[in-house]
């Protein structure tokens, strides 16, 4: 490492330090509107100061590790992720109004979208086998206080 | 987390016989029937509402399906109740935090009484003071002379904060001059564990779980809060024999529908529920928990919790909560 | 020996047939719902217990009991094929259970899981038979402060989890921090819910526990993995454990036992930190601690039995006492109550009959665990020879159904959802999951304890010193460092140059 040029050396480390830092400085502003008190008579407050000051600590440290280390390249599987998390969301929203089976079908067909292999025809096999399934074993079976379909 | 003990000022109910107005039992309900608990399963909340959906599911020939839906002192469940569809098929067993909330939080987003159709009370208890087994009281009076005098104070175990019995300890410290400090725990259960372990000094627990250990000579009873001594402890002094002039405070636990519901399935349901209390299982936990079923009809249990939330948000004033 | 009389007396209560068969409808359903990831023995138990109503209380209880240690045999099977943990005590079998399904070992994994649980159970129970009121009062002697030490303890065990102290250290304060959602028990104060009311009980355990194992987990393998890690046909040889699997496992087994017992009849601790610690525990005393997190047998049988052994130590409290050590054993406190029995100090002496018969068919229905178990590992080894895309949209929905049956209540999906995506990003930036989630269990606990000890103790900090089961703990804690301090330095001292991350 040469001293006249700074170069940033990006790799896990790097974002994970970031990241740390970013959480903690998050906790730590949340955490001014609940009172302090001492060490004797904590306030509600005192243990997410600290926590968040440590957190942040280390992820200074993880930063600067990160610099002694050599540059790799980070990954995030950004869409996978929100066809996965979203589906899931799905689901949430259509349990209650619209019920078990349709929820789960209708989540596992949209979660189907993050594998490219499956086709149109698994896909629906697949959605009907499992949404009937999750109706039987946990509606049907373990008398879940969910409804089936939407009444 | 709150626990299902709760308080209130006595008041004199004349405890009215249900109502006996007609019913078409074929009308009532038109589908299963959800109950909505705010509290988790296994508590006094959750039994009585198990034996109850039980007993209507024989009477109405309908499933009542116990649903538990804990957290923030019931408020969620309640919340689940005020917007449901007033058909009577979604009821929810309440207990004291119902009422009590007002006293504690500022923007609850229901009305406790007028987004609701109270139906019926199905119990009202009263608790114990406690002491650990090695403290050198053996007596109420003993006990506030220590606790007036105790050069650090003495320690008392709350069972939840904002619950019927952390408000019981404030009215008692507050009314008998003991410089006691508390000791928070999240619930009943482990409170007892450390009162047992000799780690904490007083308690007010509940009937149902401290009576095997006072048999068991483990910890030391000193005194009830009902207004009169309990027919199973009659050498038992009440805390207003001691303290003139202090405030009784019962807990409760309910039925409640949702605000409109129609007055003669309310009127069905509340004499179905004051049947089942007088069943021999309903009368096998309420001699547990120490708690007397007094029979109301649906517009006495409405006047009883309105006079109930405003005697809390009286406590809650007194003792300056702040609300949240 | 009066003992035997004792157990004579409980063999009459639990060969009746009607016990026999509601003992094997109980174990059957518990391991049952213990392979379904995310329906526990919780919610079982309650959607249960309005059939009991029409039982006696012996066949109640038995029935109830059995489907709590029966799910405790299947708990760990979705996390070691699926890397899915129903429970938080199960999560610890992600760390070598799947792994180990990872190079096709799972049947071994499998079977050598059921019989350390039935080694765990058998030795929890025979601790319960011979010291059930001594245990009690052990437990009593633990206030604030021993069970503040104890935590203290349980995570500079978690430090060791981690390959790198840092990182670890890292998520472990993570965990802390977002153990701090919710509300405070010591103020009334609600953190961090930034509006929302249902986070005033702060986050669930299972929602944690799906989020940051089994979730992180699809959004890293869709569309990666094809076939899944084993299409082998499946013969029992490739299911029994070899001479080197039981010469690290049984050992294991035991210290496991040994500390789930303790733990479990700790009113308050509870079967997961028993089985954190079991997992700790060999870490630090295996030769090669590089080996664990990459499939080490020891690393499954160990909290495996540790979980067992507390599962049934854990009716101590709740039966001798009246005092239940977690949720679940408060629901058997209530069906004992519905039943007209309370629970006690003098439940032993009264209801002679109905404890020694509990314990009994507790014993016998372990026995019947073990063969019920054994058989069924084929058929749930070939789960994993169904590929991958056919499996995460019925694992998501899994997880869906699983959170929300906790509360019965839709805003646990979207918790988990925001949990997964966080787990998400630090799963790739390597970061590690099991710290950041022990920390979560143990931080509420710990500042709960803390504080409280400090209250009872008038602000006075001696009070950790003073009580002479907290010191003890405290020199373990000290001794244990000091260990951590000299195999790093020791390690370390032949080569030359700062090494990885250390701080």
């Amino acid at each position: 490492m040469r001293i006249s040029q700074l170069t940033l050396k990006i790799n896990h480390d790097f974002f994970g330090g970031l990241l740390l830092i970013c959480i903690s400085g998050g906790a730590w502003y949340h955490a001014q509107s609940y009172a302090l008190g001492t060490l004797n008579r904590m306030g509600p407050g005192y243990l997410p100061v600290a926590l968040s000051l440590i957190l942040g600590g280390l992820g200074m440290m993880l930063l600067i590790i990160s610099q002694f280390k050599p540059a790799e390249r980070v990954t995030l599987r950004v869409v996978p992720m929100i066809i996965i998390l979203g589906s899931l969301c799905i689901f949430g929203i259509m349990l209650r109004s619209a019920g078990l089976f349709p929820a789960a079908f209708t989540s596992v067909i949209l979660a189907t979208f993050a594998d490219t292999r499956i086709t149109w025809l698994g896909r629906v096999t697949l959605a009907l086998v499992v949404s009937l399934f999750t109706g039987v074993v946990f509606v049907v079976g373990l008398g879940m206080s969910v409804p089936l379909w939407w009444s | 987390m709150i626990k299902p003990h709760g308080y209130l000022f006595a008041l004199p109910f004349v405890a009215l016989s249900a109502l006996g107005a007609p019913l078409d039992a074929q009308s009532y309900p038109s589908g299963p029937v959800t109950i909505i608990v705010g509290a988790s399963a296994g508590g006094t909340t959750d039994t009585l509402a198990r034996v109850v959906a039980q007993g209507l599911t024989e009477k109405f020939d309908q499933p009542f399906v116990v649903d538990n839906r804990p957290g923030a002192g019931g408020a969620i469940a309640a919340q689940a109740v005020a917007d449901a569809n007033a058909d009577g098929r979604t009821l929810l067993v309440a207990f004291t935090s119902h009422t009590l909330n007002t006293a504690l939080f500022n923007d609850l987003p229901y009305d406790p009484i007028d987004d609701f159709e109270p139906i019926s009370l199905l119990a009202q208890v009263s608790s114990l003071l406690l002491a650990r087994g090695n403290l050198e009281v053996e007596t109420l009076s003993e006990a506030l002379e220590l606790g007036r005098n105790a050069p650090d104070g003495v320690t008392f175990a709350v069972g939840g904060l904002g619950s019927s019995l952390h408000m019981e300890t404030l009215k008692f410290l507050a009314e008998s001059g003991v410089a006691g400090i508390e000791i928070p725990f999240p619930g009943t259960a482990p409170a007892i564990t450390d009162l047992l372990g000799g780690h904490v000094d007083f308690m007010f627990a509940p009937f149902a779980s401290s009576v095997p250990l006072i048999e068991a000579g483990s910890v030391k009873a000193l005194a009830v809060t009902s207004p009169e001594r309990n027919p199973n402890f009659p050498d038992l002094p009440a805390v207003i024999e001691a303290i003139e002039g202090y405030p009784i405070t019962y807990g409760w636990f309910g039925v409640l529908a949702t605000a409109g519901t129609p007055q003669e399935d309310v009127a069905a349901l509340n004499e179905a529920i004051t049947d089942i209390m007088q069943s021999e299982r309903a009368q096998t936990v309420l001699s547990d928990e120490g708690a007397s079923a007094p029979q109301m009809s649906p517009e006495d249990f409405k006047a009883f919790l309105i006079e109930d939330m405003a005697a809390w948000q009286a406590i809650g004033e007194n003792a300056e909560i702040e609300r949240q | 020996m009066e003992t035997l009389e004792f157990i004579g007396l409980g063999l009459q209560t639990a060969l009746s047939p009607s016990i026999l068969w509601y003992c094997f409808v109980g174990v059957f359903l518990g391991t049952l719902i213990g392979v379904l990831p995310g329906i526990g023995p919780l919610a079982a138990i309650s959607l249960l217990l309005p059939v009991t109503f029409y039982m006696s209380a012996s066949e109640a209880i038995v029935m109830l009991a059995g489907v709590y240690y029966g799910a405790q045999y299947g708990g760990s099977t979705a996390a070691i094929l699926l890397r899915l943990p129903g429970t938080a005590s199960s999560a610890v079998a992600c760390l070598d259970g799947h792994p180990m399904a990872m190079q096709g070992r799972a049947g071994v994994a499998l079977f050598i899981t059921t019989i350390a649980s039935f080694f765990g159970a058998m030795f929890g129970l025979t601790i319960l038979i011979l010291f059930s009121p001594h245990i009690a009062q052990l437990g009593l002697m633990f206030g604030s402060a021993e069970y503040f030490m104890l935590m203290l303890l349980g995570l500079v065990a978690a430090c060791t989890f981690s390959n790198a102290p840092l990182r670890g250290g890292a998520m472990v304060v993570l965990g802390l921090l977002i153990s701090m959602i919710g509300t405070d028990t010591n103020s009334g104060v609600i953190r961090y819910t930034f509006g929302m009311r249902e986070l005033a009980g702060g986050l669930t355990l299972v929602a944690m526990a799906m989020g940051l194992f089994g979730l992180a987990d699809i959004i890293r393998n869709v569309n990666l993995i094809d076939n899944s890690k084993m299409a082998k046909g499946f013969t029992l040889r490739s299911m029994l454990p070899n001479p080197s699997d039981w010469r690290l496992s049984l050992p294991a087994m035991g210290r496991g036992s040994l500390i789930g017992s303790f733990f479990g009849a700790l009113p308050g601790a509870g079967t997961s930190i028993s089985a954190y610690m079991a997992y700790a525990g060999e870490k630090r005393l295996a030769r090669k601690p590089e080996r664990f997190g990459n499939g080490a047998i020891e690393g499954v049988s160990a909290p495996e039995a540790a979980n067992n052994a507390s599962a049934q130590t854990a009716f101590v409290p709740t039966l001798t006492l009246g005092i239940p050590g977690d949720v679940t054993m408060a629901l058997m406190l209530g069906a004992l109550i519905m039943h007209g029995i309370t629970p006690g100090p003098q439940l032993i002496t009264t209801q002679t009959e109905l404890f020694w018969g509990l314990v009994v068919s507790f014993m016998i229905g372990n026995i019947m665990l073990l063969f019920l178990n054994i058989p069924m590992i084929g058929i749930w080894v070939n789960i994993l020879r169904i590929p991958y895309r056919w499996l995460y949209p019925a694992i998501l929905i899994f997880i869906g159904v699983g959170v929300f049956s906790v509360n019965n209540s839709v805003f646990e999906i979207y918790t988990v959802v925001a949990i997964g995506a966080l787990a998400y990003i630090l799963a790739a930036l390597r970061f590690e999951p099991a710290p950041l989630l022990l920390g979560f269990i143990l931080g509420p606990l710990m500042e709960e304890y803390f504080r409280r000890a400090l209250l009872l103790s008038r602000g006075n900090l001696s009070t950790f010193v003073d009580r002479p089961i907290s010191f003890g703990i405290l020199m373990t804690i000290v001794a244990l460092l000091a260990l951590l301090a000299l195999q790093t330095w020791r390690r370390r001292s032949p080569k030359t140059g700062v090494s990885s991350d250390a701080p």
